[in-house]
């Protein structure tokens, strides 16, 4: 019961940010253990077991930054419906517009390891190829979302700033 | 500041003292989102322009202005 009280004192607009945010920060992870998996079948075998624990480790992190948002995103989604579909926002504009870039990207990557492929054979499973397609998708949506959101960082210090000054101001006036 | 889009939130802020949070909370969008409106980084959808002008109880062309190009 308590912890629903701390719910209702969440912004939802805020919590469907924080959302976004955990999210590309989980494919960041995800694109990472994805490049360790490609780098699996590169790797001696002696550095297999490891590479298979570092996989394992990104795994448990990537559960352990999304699930707690994600449960409480959901709780709170049930009761505000509208806002936290919000999909006008500047987080989930960019979120979108990283996966346009992550779009495009991937049909330049595919059609460019095409090419490759039919000049060079390395004698590669498919899991190999599979697997580094998927590292480079999200990599680049991850690398796209949080270049776009970068600049926000820069300014919200002096916004807030600003902002109580112009409303000092009023106060005097 | 977007060349296509000016703004006056925080003149119409100023007036009514509001910082942006308490402006996100009355339009139900995040603060991050109102404080990338006001620096031109982030073009409103017609929602957010129409809740904001709504809000303030002001026409939505003397909160947004398109600039001459």
């Amino acid at each position: 019961m308590e912890i629903m009280k701390q719910l209702d004192n969440l912004d939802p607009a805020h919590m469907a940010d924080k959302m976004l945010h955990r999210t590309a920060l989980g494919v960041a992870i995800v694109s990472v253990a994805y490049f360790f998996s490609v780098a699996e079948f590169l790797a001696s075998d002696k550095f297999t077991s490891l590479l298979s624990n570092i996989q394992l480790g990104l795994s448990i992190l990537v559960l352990a930054l999304i699930l707690p948002t994600f449960i409480t995103f959901t709780i709170m989604r049930s009761k505000h419906k509208q806002v936290c579909s919000e999909v006008e926002g500047y987080l989930s504009t960019m979120f979108k517009r990283a996966c346009s870039t992550a779009f495009q990207w991937a049909f330049i990557f595919l059609i460019s390891l095409e090419l490759v492929l039919k000049k060079i054979s390395i004698g590669l499973p498919p899991l190999f190829y599979i697997d580094l397609i998927i590292a480079f998708i999200l990599g680049i949506f991850s690398i796209a979302f949080f270049m776009f959101t970068r600049e926000e960082f820069e300014f919200e210090e002096d916004i807030e700033t600003n902002s109580k000054s112009d409303t000092e101001n009023t106060h005097r006036t | 500041m977007s060349k296509q889009l000016t703004n006056r939130i925080r003149v119409f802020r100023a007036e009514h003292r509001m910082s942006q949070d308490d402006l996100a909370q009355a339009i139900g969008v995040s603060r991050k989102t109102i404080s990338t409106i006001e620096v031109g980084r982030f073009i409103p959808s017609t929602v957010i322009a129409l809740k904001i002008a709504q809000h303030f109880n002001a026409p939505v062309e003397e909160i947004f202005t398109l600039t001459k190009q």
